[in-house]
Formats: structure tokens, sequence, C-alpha cells
């Protein structure tokens, strides 16, 4: 219903859009359409609720929903400190950002949608229509997230009074304006040095950053806020930030606000505010938008495989992978199951953005239990922390790692193709099963486990070495356990949404076991020599535990579907 | 073949590059009223690029596209709004129901909300999925999407049908509806231009059938005409024409490298 009266705001100027050749009627209907088709559209905030439920009809608010928390959240920076040119220039920096981020990760898909090739422009639709309704549609789209971003802002500036309210909706355009410059800009920087499908791949990437940068801030921006270095400087003394637009946007609140007390330098960054987005939009309209458009059609017209990375697999790390191969998974059967994870892990979109950002959940997690959470400063705490066995916490959140992978190393979109697994004569599925599981120690944990141990030899000193090699084994040994009870598939063989209903336990017991272990770790650190004796213990453990895995049967397999 | 009416569409010398590789080598073709054109040829011949340049989706060529005697370059909007097409690839914006679906095709055709509301489920009727009409397309079927894609190419009633694989993924039944349907859309007038690579059914369909090789038309007449070189079947036919006659030995081929 609310989009139907965008619609018809927008439409009010279709006067000005039939000069440019455009049919209104058909703009009523591929807007109508599209936002529809948005508001279905599964996105970075409605995944969890998809899995509850299938169809999804409200998604676009649902994002505006979320993303009006997280404006609240900026709101805070506001409220917290006192000086208009600190405060919003953290804050529009936060706004840029997120709204930057939100378009890339979440409406890229819309942007290059190689459907309205075949669905729209066969029709009697005239170019002009077509572009003015995708101009429009992303006009609105982010004019939605903007207002769901600033919403509480604003609430905020009119509250302060009159004159700040007017002069942050003038900042919330502004740094709209910019927002969609920073994107083209992007956009435009990534086509020109990668290839079309290339370009998929870096959106992928982005939403990983997208999901990290949530996550960072969520748990180290609070600490970061209270620090009292924040109210007592002058951030103009930062010659730096001269060149950031959230500075300039600040500086007209400042103007606003505080117009006797204004100095020439507030002047001249308002100025430019006023100045920057006009001329970003004669770059955006003039300058960018052609070869945009251009580069777009090369997106569609190399094809669609919306869900496949090209990186791997080719040349010397395919020798490497074969070599490895041969090295761990000498038998046949585990030698396939083995490649086939290595190989699908490379090249499924969909495993990378729900993986990747495990590996760099475990410093921020470190982090934040390591020291944010402690009194005194940083540097205090991290002094501190060099003293005590904190390297034990951080190996063993490297589980945490080994158990995202193992969760999602079953799962995909292009499950369908594991019907090879169900055609070929597999007498023993755990062979299949245990080749995966080597993939993922080898390609995922233990790499990782090297470089967090090297980081751990540095602060700690080799001293540390004993325990690094106890909390290997325990990880092996836990991965088995998480592979048990929770991966009952072949690599790559089942939906992403596949309810797994009355596993709570075992989930609960799954976590237990690691934060148990590593808490026994951490209470017999101070005896080296059992240390030594239950890295040899764990060893035999976790190599029975995993020669049971091997056995897998079909039954136990079908039992789990 | 003779035709005394005038040509619906005239290709004349259609010349397209794609970087080096020259992908269409000057295609010369009249097509009549109420023709139904099969368009056959193996893969990367040029057939999806001549389509697309007569939906108008491909305009950098060279050479001349006419329609009712009017470059579609002039005017390509009222030649879009008298074309049907059902692409090869199924794209279709799944998340809407067919009925949805079908009205944004409908009005991009300009036609009325009721009038499409009517004749979509008519056609979803006839197609036998009007029980799924309210129902999202991304939990159809291959066949039920493609079915939904060919309303979608006739919604609008055309002049002239071009279809590009239309039968990918239907069931036996609707194969062979589809098939009627073309010889009525045909008796009513309608030009179809109908590519495939099943053989059988383009024997079936089309008076006349036009094979492309590497970007030039190579053969154009009736099945009958087109027997008349000794070989019985259209299949027959293809592969001599296009070089690839002696499929025996390749089979013999693949089998040599199996032992």
């Amino acid at each position: 219903m609310i989009n139907k009266y965008i619609i018809n705001f927008v439409l009010l100027f279709k006067s000005i859009y039939k000069k440019f050749g455009v049919n209104p009627e058909h703009l009523r209907i591929i807007l109508s359409t599209k936002m529809k088709m948005d508001d279905r559209r599964p996105n970075v905030y409605s995944q969890q609720k998809q899995k509850k439920q299938k169809q999804v009809n409200n998604s676009s608010w649902l994002t505006m929903f979320f993303l009006c928390l997280t404006g609240l959240f900026f709101t805070f920076i506001l409220g917290a400190i006192k000086t208009p040119y600190v405060g919003h220039t953290i804050y529009f920096s936060a706004f840029m950002v997120m709204l930057a981020i939100t378009l890339i990760s979440d409406f890229t898909n819309v942007l290059i949608d190689v459907r309205d090739n075949y669905i729209i422009l066969p029709r009697p639709v005239s170019e002009a229509t077509f572009t003015v309704s995708r101009i429009l549609h992303i006009g609105i789209h982010t004019s939605k997230m903007a207002l769901a971003i600033s919403l509480s802002g604003m609430i905020f500036s009119f509250w302060q009074g009159p004159i700040s309210g007017l002069m942050f909706l003038l900042e919330v355009l502004i740094a709209t304006v910019l927002s969609i410059f920073l994107v083209n800009i992007i956009y435009l920087i990534v086509l020109k040095l990668t290839s079309p499908q290339r370009f998929k791949d870096f959106i992928s990437y982005f939403q990983i950053i997208f999901s990290v940068s949530i996550f960072a801030a969520y748990y180290t921006l609070p600490r970061l806020i209270n620090a009292s270095m924040l109210e007592n400087f002058d951030i103009k003394d930062i010659k730096i930030l001269a060149i950031v637009p959230s500075m300039w946007i600040a500086a007209l609140h400042e103007l606003a606000v505080n117009f006797k007390t204004a100095d020439t330098l507030t002047f001249i960054y308002s100025i430019v505010a006023i100045l920057s987005p006009i001329i970003s939009l004669w770059l955006v309209v003039k300058v960018l938008a052609p070869g945009f458009n251009q580069k777009l059609s090369s997106i569609s017209a190399s094809g669609d495989d919306s869900n496949i990375i090209s990186s791997e697999g080719k040349g010397s790390s395919r020798g490497y992978m074969n070599a490895v191969a041969k090295l761990v998974a000498p038998k046949p059967i585990e030698n396939a199951g083995f490649k086939i994870t290595w190989l699908l892990s490379s090249r499924y979109r969909d495993f990378k953005v729900k993986v990747y950002p495990a590996f760099a959940y475990v410093p921020v997690y470190f982090l934040y239990f390591g020291f944010m959470q402690k009194k005194g400063s940083i540097a205090d705490n991290w002094e501190g922390m060099k003293e005590g066995n904190m390297y034990i916490l951080l190996v063993y959140l490297t589980s945490f790692v080994l158990t995202t992978v193992l969760q999602h190393v079953s799962m995909t979109e292009r499950y369908k193709a594991s019907w090879i697994y169900y055609s070929t004569p597999l007498r023993h599925p755990g062979e299949v099963l245990a080749g995966m599981y080597k993939a993922v120690i080898v390609k995922f944990y233990l790499p990782y486990f090297l470089i967090i141990s090297t980081f751990s030899i540095v602060i700690w000193g080799p001293k540390v070495i004993n325990d690094l090699i106890l909390a290997f084994m325990v990880g092996v040994m836990y991965g088995v356990l998480v592979a048990l009870f929770q991966v009952k598939g072949f690599p790559f063989s089942q939906p992403i949404n596949l309810k797994k209903g009355g596993k709570m336990f075992v989930s609960f017991i799954i976590i237990a076991v690691p934060l148990g272990l590593g808490f026994l770790h951490h209470w017999a650190a101070k005896w080296e020599w059992a240390i030594s004796i239950a890295a040899v213990i764990m060893t035999g453990a976790a190599w029975l535990m995993f020669s049971y895995y091997r056995k897998e049967s079909w039954e136990s397999l079908e039992m789990a579907d | 073949m003779e035709n005394t009416s005038s040509p619906i569409i005239s290709i004349k010398n259609l010349r397209k590059n794609y970087g080096e590789k020259q992908v269409l080598k000057g295609v010369n073709l009249d097509i009549y009223p109420g023709q139904v054109i099969g368009y056959i040829g193996p893969n990367g011949a040029g057939k999806s690029t001549t389509v697309k340049i007569l939906t108008g989706l491909i305009s950098d060529y060279e050479g001349e596209v006419l329609m009712y005697d009017q470059n579609i370059q002039n005017d390509i909007l009222s030649i879009k709004a008298q074309i049907g097409y059902v692409p090869e690839n199924a794209e279709i914006y799944e998340v809407l129901t067919p009925l949805e679906y079908l009205d944004f095709v409908g009005k991009l055709y300009g036609m009325e909300e009721d009038k499409i509301a009517e004749r979509a489920m008519k056609l979803l009727k006839a197609f036998g999925i009007d029980s799924n009409a309210d129902q999202r397309m991304d939990t159809f079927s291959k066949g039920m999407r493609q079915k939904v894609l060919l309303i979608s190419g006739i919604i609008h009633n055309p002049k002239i049908i071009i279809l590009d694989e239309p039968l990918s993924g239907l069931d036996a039944n609707a194969v062979i509806m589809v098939k009627e349907l073309i010889s009525l859309l045909a008796k009513e007038g309608k030009t179809i231009f109908y590519c495939s690579h099943m053989m059988d059914v383009v024997e079936k369909v089309s008076d006349r059938i036009l094979l492309i090789n590497q970007g030039e038309i190579i053969a154009d007449g009736s099945f009958e005409e087109l027997k008349a070189g000794g070989d019985q079947t259209l299949e027959r036919i293809f592969a001599k024409l296009t070089g690839k006659e002696d499929g025996n030995q390749e089979a013999n081929d693949v089998l040599s490298a199996l032992n």
C-alpha cells in the first residue's frame, strides 16, 4: 500500500518524464512490480527469518526496521558527544558507510538483474522508460534506506531545535547523494580493475566485509564511544579529515548551531558540503553513468553464474590440491570426497559468504573478551594480557571457524547436483565424509590455526607450543564430534534452509565441549607434563572418533534426513 | 519457395560480429504471413543472434531487417508490440505469481487490466496450471515455468511469434498441445519463427525449414523439398548438411575410447 503512495508521488512529475520520452504507464507498472519483488526478495536481514518462513513478503521493510535500529545506535553518538564537529563527523561517517554497504551488498543484484534483458527489453518499452525506471527504483530504494537510518537522528535533531532539525535534513540529503556517488565510484573502480565475472565475486566479498563490520562495530564501538578522548580535542586539527565528506557535513551543522563563533575553516567546509553533492551528481550523470551502463550491459552479456566463483581450481593451485589430496586422502573414494569439498568450497559463493566472516569473528571475539570488557586503558590491558595465558582463549576460539565450516559444508543452493552420490555404487558413504572432513581440516582449520599459533608464539613465546598442539588435537576431535552429530550429508548436497529440528540439546553439548575442555586446559596449563600427556590422549581420541566417522552408513545418513 | 504476398519480415545481407568472430555472414531471408518457419542449426551457428536481432535485443548489426516494409530500427517499439517472444533461457520473476507476472507483461503491451486477467486465466486453464495461478513461481517445476513463459509470449495476441526452444521441460501432453497450438496459430494467419534442436518436432510443425550453419543459411525449403536430396528424416538432412553425417564413426570413436 505504501509502495502505491510512493509511486503516485514519483509520478506527480510525469510531465517531466514525458519530455524525456518516458511512458508513465510503463513506468508505473515496472516500478510497482520491482518494488513488489523487493519486498519478496530475501536479503541480508531477512535470511534468518527465511529459515522459519519460506516466502518473504516484507523484506525491504524488514531491512528498514534493522536500519532504524542501527540508526538509533548512531544517534547515541550524537547524544553522547556534545560538539557537533566530532559527533556529526562520526555520525555521518557511520551513516554513509552503512548506506553504501547496504546498497552494495543488498541492491547490486537488483542493479544487474539480467532477467530484465529477457523480460522487459523484448516488450515495447522505450529505452528512456527503462533507464528512468531503473534510476527511480534505485532512488526510491536509497531514500527508504536513508530515511530509516536517519529517522532517530532526525527526531533527536528536531528535539534540539528547528534549525538543528532542518539542517540535519539537508545534511542527510547531502550524505545520501555522496553515498550514491561513493557507490558509483566503487563500482567503476572494481569494473575497471576486474572482469564482469569478478565483479560478482567482489559483491560477495563486500557482503562478507559487511557482516564482519557490523559484528565488529557491535562489540567494539560502545567501548570506543566511552573513551573520554573524543570529548576534548579539536577535530579540525586532524588535517587528513579535510578530505572526509562527513567532516564537511559536520561543519554545516556547526555553522547552523554556533554561527557566531564559527571560524573561516568551518565556512569553507560548509561551502564544500553544499557544492560537493551538486558536483558529484553532475559527475554521475555526465561522466560516470554512460560508462557504467556500458559496463553493466557487459555483465549482462557475460551470462549468469550468480553463485559460482571461478578463482580456483586452475594451474598451480590445482596441482597443490592434488598433491595434498594424494598425501592425506590416498584412497580413491576418500580422495574424491576431499577434492570435491576443496574445489566446491572455493567456488560456491553462498558457502564463502556464510563461512568467511567466521575467520574475522575470532579476533573480534578475542579482543572483546580479552580486554575490551576490562577497565583501564587499552595499552594496560594489552600488557596485562601478555602476562597471562590468554592464548588458550584465542586458540580455542578457532573451533568457532571449524564449527562454521562444518555446519555449511554440506549445504548449498546448488544441492541438486548431489544426485551423483546416490547414483554411484557407494557402499560406505563415510569414506566420502572422511575425505570431506580432511579437506575441511587441511584447507580451513589447519592454516588458520597455524596463523593464530604463530601470533601466539610471537606474543607469548615458544613455551606455548605444547599448549597449541593440545588445542589443535582438541579441535580435530571436537570437529569430528560436530561432523558426527551435525553433518549428516555429503559435501554440498543439502538445501540451505533444510530444517534440522530437535537438536537443541546436541547443539548445546557441542558448544559446551570446547568451552569445558578450554577451561580444563586453562586450569591445567601450569603443569606442562599434563598438557603433553593430554595432547597424546587427545590425538588417540581424535583418531578413534575419526575412524568411527569414516564408517558412517547409508542408514545413519537416511535417519538424519 | 514461391509466395505471391509481400513478406512480413525481410532480412537483407545481415551480418554480426562478436569481436573477431563473425557470427552472421550475410543472411538474406523473406518470411511471409502465416508461415511456420523452423529455424535449425548446430550450437553457435547464429540462431540466437538472429532471434535477438529480430526481437530488437541486438541493434548493432550490419544489413537491414524490415518488418511490414519498415526498417525495425526506425520504430522498434511498434515492431516489438506485434511480436511475441519466448526466449531460450527461461528467465522469469519467480517471486511473482503467474497472474502477477502476466499482468506485468500484459500491461507492458498496453493491455487493460481486466482483459489481461480474463485472458490470463483462460490461458492458464488451457495449459492446465490455473490452480497455481496465485502461487509464487519459485516453487514451480521447470515445465510449469515454461508454460507461464509461453503464455507471456502470446497473451497480447501478437502477429509474429518467435519461439526459442519453447518445449524445453514440457511433459509429453504439453508438447502435443503446443505443437497443435502452433498449427492453429498459423492457420489464424500468425507468422511463427520456431528455433529448436528437436528435429522431429520441427519436421512436423514447420511448413518451411531454414538451416543455418556457421552464420550462413545453407538450406531453405519445406521438409518435402529438403527430403528430395534422398534423406528421409530431418535429422539425417541436418547431419549431412552440417558435415556431421558420419555419426556412426563418432560413436565408434567414443566406444573405442572406453576400451
